[in-house]
């Protein structure tokens, strides 16, 4: 993706591939290459394995097990100031829901897959303070949901407040179906940075189309193959 | 041309910034040795924008303007005559030399350059031992950089989907343990470290914003600034509305300081608090012998240095290492915490404690620390740059 300006940092397209198992599938990320810096992260869980099942080493959250597969954080320079212009911090998790019968298949089939996820996105937002901003996300706008093609299972992506700071924007994360009841989650949090007494020469708003047009990317890459007894069940979902 | 740098690097505490700024190619770069520490914590040289600003730094060769000089470039019209133009550049002649002058003084105009987080200060001028003009730099100036989220208390929770950051009004602290983060760029960095240090989630978060580093850097005793103060206000009040809840209080890098601060406003008795501290940069002598007077809670292992979290350790360490001395006094005397019979003669705390000082000698007594307070006089003269130095202080 060519950046707008003289805005430089990771490309995606250039990562490393990592990929890691699941019971019922694998998926393939291209983790960016970030550069060894005081303020950046780049952990990456080792295991890479969970193929028999066992998340009892993964953390209680709710009704979910999740487990956190990456966690990168990066900045984006101006080429010519060398100034930091905005940082970026992508996790990347595994969620098992608990609540998912073994018989139920609902997560086989993208419609059933984001019926299922938005409900508990407006359960989890029931009591909220309403959101009155034009074009922010609310429960009415079902927070901006919008679905990603995939092959076999479609995912979404939707907009949430995860940090209620006053000049926070939402933050992108994104789900997909990795099995009977997995979810892979991506979170990416983007803000503008500023030096004391410097002004960022890009605009906000110019920063986070970056951002939404840099998470689309990522998504764009990341790769879900499904196990073969998956795969039947979904194409005699489909037929059924 | 070739220049010794035996010969020249002794000028008054300034010497070579790399070996690139000898002034083989371009103008020769010199630092002043007493800007070592500052830049020791600000910059590091194995990083990607560590080398960036240190080659930003080393382009002063061909980049850096003499602003004295440029002032005075030829000035005239087409239309003016030979004599008119001849006065005008004798005037000049006369401006140029004056400046020189204040070159010699040292009272040249000031140039600066901003790379990243760091700002240097510098003069071109003409020294005794120089044999071309010099760039000197004089002073580094370190600037945070951040988003405008507000400092202060922030509580996580635990959704559906993961972690939520809230800017908490008031707290009720209650067997809660609270996270008081190093200065750090966001929020959301700030939880983060907290769950590196603490393994798990803390559901509050005292967030530090990149601010505060100015006001609160060791050995600066400087006023603290409108936000800062807010911050420590904030604190102060938490603290009062708390203190007799049971808290558990883990406080990081210029958290420390930040609690130093808020303590002078404060009498209370923190007999229900307990603190530890992870990679601190404050005056800890200081700081321990306020909680003391609180009887605050601090345990066997109240003091360590986490180098997971990597923008605090390696400057943590070096502040350990300055005030060596007087924060082994104040740790000996420190109280021992009543710990409950167990068919010992000597209270096992005695031990831990022991165990807690030996690793704070350890941290201040690394090698490399040790020497860093002597290391600005001790450069002088040596054939090594600054940069060379500051590599060899700072492992990856």
């Amino acid at each position: 993706m060519e950046f707008p300006n003289f805005i430089s940092g990771p490309q995606f397209p250039e990562g490393n591939f990592v990929s890691f198992r699941f019971k019922d599938s694998e998926i393939t990320l291209r983790l960016p290459i970030i550069p060894n810096n005081d303020d950046t992260r780049d952990n990456v869980c080792v295991e890479r394995d969970f193929s028999d099942g066992n998340t009892s080493s993964w953390d209680d959250c709710l009704t979910n097990r999740i487990k956190e597969l990456v966690l990168q954080s990066w900045n984006y320079m101006d080429d010519v100031t060398h100034d930091d212009v905005a940082n970026c911090f992508m996790e990347v998790h595994v969620l098992e829901h608990r609540d998912i019968e073994d018989g139920d298949l609902r997560f086989l089939n993208g419609d059933s897959y984001i019926e299922y996820f938005l409900k508990l996105i407006k359960d989890d937002h029931e009591g909220a303070e309403p959101e009155t901003r034009p074009g922010w996300p609310t429960v009415e706008n079902d927070f901006l949901i919008r679905r990603v093609k995939k092959p076999d299972i479609d995912g979404f992506q939707v907009l949430l407040k995860r940090c209620y700071g006053p000049e926070m924007y939402p933050t992108p994360l994104a789900f997909f179906p990795l099995g009977k009841n997995l979810s892979l989650k991506i979170t990416f949090e983007f803000c503008s940075l500023h030096y004391a007494g410097r002004k960022n020469p890009y605009s906000d708003e110019m920063l986070h189309k970056l951002k939404a047009e840099l998470f689309d990317e990522f998504l764009s890459l990341v790769n879900i193959e499904y196990s073969q007894d998956i795969l039947a069940l979904i194409a005699a979902r489909s037929e059924g | 041309m070739s220049v010794s740098m035996a010969r020249t690097s002794k000028s008054d505490g300034f010497i070579f910034f790399s070996p690139q700024t000898l002034g083989h190619v371009g103008r020769t770069v010199k630092i002043h040795t007493n800007l070592f520490f500052d830049f020791l914590c600000s910059v590091n040289p194995h990083s990607a924008e560590g080398q960036m600003v240190i080659r930003d730094i080393e382009s002063l060769r061909s980049l850096a303007e003499n602003k004295a000089t440029a002032a005075f470039d030829p000035i005239g019209g087409r239309n003016d005559s030979a004599e008119h133009i001849q006065r005008k550049h004798k005037i000049q002649e006369t401006l140029k030399r004056m400046a020189t002058i204040a070159h010699h003084k040292k009272l040249a105009l000031e140039n600066s350059l901003i790379t990243k987080n760091v700002r240097v200060y510098y003069n071109i001028y003409i020294r005794e031992t120089d044999i071309c003009p010099t760039v000197y730099i004089s002073e580094i100036q370190v600037i945070n950089k951040g988003n405008k989220e507000a400092g202060g208390f922030y509580e996580a929770t635990t959704g559906a989907f993961g972690g939520k950051l809230i800017k908490a009004a008031k707290c009720n602290l209650e067997g809660k343990t609270v996270f008081v983060s190093a200065a750090t760029a966001t929020a959301y960095d700030a939880m983060k470290d907290a769950q590196v240090v603490s393994k798990g989630i803390n559901s509050v978060v005292f967030f530090n914003p990149p601010s505060v580093t100015e006001d609160l850097t060791f050995g600066k005793k400087n006023r603290l600034t409108e936000t800062t103060q807010t911050l420590v206000k904030e604190f102060q009040a938490t603290l009062r509305d708390n203190k007799d809840r049971t808290v558990n209080w883990v406080v990081a890098g210029e958290g420390a300081a930040l609690l130093s601060h808020a303590l002078d406003g404060s009498n209370e008795n923190l007999e229900k608090h307990s603190f530890k501290f992870v990679n601190p940069k404050a005056d800890l002598s200081d700081l321990l012998q306020k909680l003391s007077a609180r009887k605050a809670d601090m345990g066997n292992d109240f003091i360590s240095i986490d180098k997971a979290l990597k923008n605090s350790a390696f400057s943590s360490m070096m502040v350990i290492a300055t005030q060596k001395d007087a924060l082994m006094t104040r740790l000996t005397n420190l109280p021992l915490r009543k710990m409950p019979e167990m068919g010992l003669d000597v209270n096992p705390e005695t031990f831990l404690r022991l165990d807690l000082l030996k690793k704070v000698s350890d941290v201040a007594s690394l090698g490399a620390l040790t020497s860093i307070a002597r290391l600005p006089q001790a450069l002088e003269g040596k054939s090594i740059s600054f940069i060379e130095a500051v590599m060899r202080v700072r492992t990856r």
